[in-house]
């Protein structure tokens, strides 16, 4: 009789060790999802502020015509990136930024549509979202490297293997975050 | 949010619950201060002497109950352990050194005040040296759930009011040190023990919609997280780990805190709870306001167990202090290391602080 109330101490400890294991997968790949929905509006808050941008600088810059159209491409081609894969959203995203920057240095020849206050105001804004999206990036690469480390190590290994639960895809690395984790941590066994 | 009127002018400093504070405040207190760092310069020697004589009266304390104990051990044990006052032992032992605690306290919080008036002086802030009750009852009524602590001496201490330069904005701010004791035990074993918490509040361009706190989470809280719902958690794991948010409780009120802590908020926030201890958050009307447990300048690794018996011994704040390279009893000199040392401190924690108002929505 002891022996089966052990057994079944041991198998319930196990089951609950087993279930604390999974839930904290769950909850870490739910974050990442929440991570990528922060970049996603973030991003749609960007997309939205295009179309007044080039609507102001139109009136002033009649002769842009090529620049004010290739900004416009570039933000219908972000906004159908298919949301689920990170490299193409990501990669369209990045040229829709380099489109605003020729914007916004065009903008230095028109010396009456850098003064217009609608204008300073939707610069400041973009900026502001720009700093956002990085942040959010961010975000969702830390979160992304706590989900995949815990993928890889023991015991959690045996549970995602069992579940089938996948490693997530980074987002587009900035230059300090690739830095990060390209640069093999110091170890020290003194 | 709501537009608030800038009241900040070139010489005028702000406060979070007084009207503004004029540069030339406090003269006479920091006066009084270098007047006596100037006197101990002039006489040197009258410190050293000074230090030696206790550390001797200790000796002499320690030798003479030695002497006593070895001679007549029946009375002396009975004066020690006997009797009602078991606590006899104790309290010779640890008031044989209590001058000597009193005058290394003394001398270590000139020095560091000494330091915080040159930094002051440096980038034109206000200092005031001293203690006070008074400002620590207004902010009390303001912020009770950061200062309304303890059940004795409460008072604000080493405060510093100024403008910090960040992206081309002078962003105010105001700091000090936040002391409180906690009486406990019946009428006979009477136990006080302090505390002490540094605390920094910047001034909001505008009054934010929602009163915030984030609380650390501590070992023990962290397993409980795990183990609970929470009420409220952001898409940051790491923020998450590091704070706990409390807040009304109201579910419409969720929306303001996601709005308000955006990515970029809680990379800021990340930032700074990695800088700092035990970091304590408010966000209420046009204050940000963070504590932190301890001094700036304190040891890193602080046993809490130690802590707290420490905090029983009076005169023994300074003992948390980390080494200084100054020492007034070698020579009566400030280190310039030890006031680049604080400065960076300082300025390290008004560099994270100073960019998140830009980042609240």
């Amino acid at each position: 009789m002891l022996i089966f109330q052990i057994v079944f101490v041991i198998l319930v400890s196990i089951a609950l060790f087993y279930g604390v294991l999974y839930n904290g997968l769950v909850t870490l790949r739910q974050k990442v999802k929440e991570g990528f929905a922060g970049i996603d509006i973030q991003l749609k808050r960007r997309h939205d502020l295009i179309p007044n941008l080039v609507e102001t600088v139109k009136g002033y810059a009649t002769h842009e015509q090529e620049t004010l159209e290739k900004v416009t491409k570039a933000r219908t081609s972000a906004m159908g990136a298919p949301s689920g894969d990170m490299k193409q959203v990501a990669g369209m995203e990045n040229m829709l930024t380099g489109a605003l920057k020729s914007i916004f240095a065009l903008s230095e020849n028109y010396p009456d549509l850098k003064a217009n206050e609608n204008f300073i105001e939707l610069q400041k804004e973009l900026s502001e979202t720009e700093n956002q999206v990085a942040a959010s990036r961010r975000i969702y690469n830390a979160n992304v490297t706590a989900f995949n480390v815990r993928i890889d190590t023991f015991p959690s290994n045996m549970v995602a293997g069992a579940h089938n639960i996948v490693k997530a895809e980074f987002y587009d690395l900035d230059e300090e975050e690739r830095e990060n984790m390209e640069e093999a941590p110091d170890v020290s066994f003194e | 949010m709501e537009e608030e009127k800038n009241i900040s002018q070139n010489d005028d400093f702000w406060d979070p619950v007084d009207s503004n504070i004029k540069l030339g405040r406090f003269k006479k207190p920091r006066q009084a201060m270098k007047e006596k760092f100037k006197e101990l310069q002039k006489s040197p020697r009258k410190l050293k002497l000074t230090y030696w004589s206790l550390v001797f009266l200790g000796i002499f304390v320690w030798g003479g109950m030695g002497y006593w104990s070895y001679r007549d051990s029946s009375s002396s044990m009975t004066f020690l352990f006997g009797g009602e006052d078991t606590d006899g032992l104790f309290w010779v032992l640890l008031l044989a050194w209590v001058p000597l605690f009193g005058f290394m306290s003394y001398v270590k919080n000139l020095q560091v005040d000494l330091i915080k008036e040159r930094i002051a002086e440096k980038r034109k802030w206000v200092y005031n040296p001293a203690e006070s009750s008074r400002h620590w009852q207004s902010l009390k009524t303001k912020f009770p759930s950061i200062f309304a602590k303890g059940n004795k001496n409460q008072n604000v201490q080493d405060e510093i009011w100024g403008k910090y330069k960040n992206d081309d904005q002078d962003i105010d701010f105001y700091s000090g040190i936040f002391e409180y004791s906690k009486e406990s035990g019946s009428n006979k074993k009477k136990h006080t023990t302090r505390y002490f918490q540094t605390f920094f509040g910047i001034r909001l361009n505008e009054k934010l919609n929602k009163d915030l706190i984030l609380t650390p989470n501590g070992k023990i809280k962290k397993v409980f997280k795990a183990l609970l719902s929470e009420k409220i958690s952001l898409e940051s794991v790491e923020f998450n780990e590091i704070f706990s948010i409390e807040y009304g409780g109201k579910t419409e009120e969720k929306l303001d805190i996601f709005k308000m802590l955006s990515p970029a908020v809680q990379l800021e926030l990340i930032r700074l709870g990695k800088e700092s201890r035990d970091l304590k958050i408010l966000f209420s009307g046009s204050t940000f306001l963070f504590i932190q447990n301890g001094f700036l300048f304190q040891k890193e690794k602080m046993n809490f167990i130690f802590r707290f018996f420490i905090g029983m011994i009076p005169f023994a704040k300074q003992v948390f202090i980390r080494k200084m390279n100054s020492d007034f009893i070698k020579k009566v000199e400030i280190s310039p290391k030890d006031e680049a040392f604080f400065e960076k401190k300082i300025t390290n924690l008004l560099n994270i602080a100073t960019e998140i108002p830009q980042y609240l929505d």
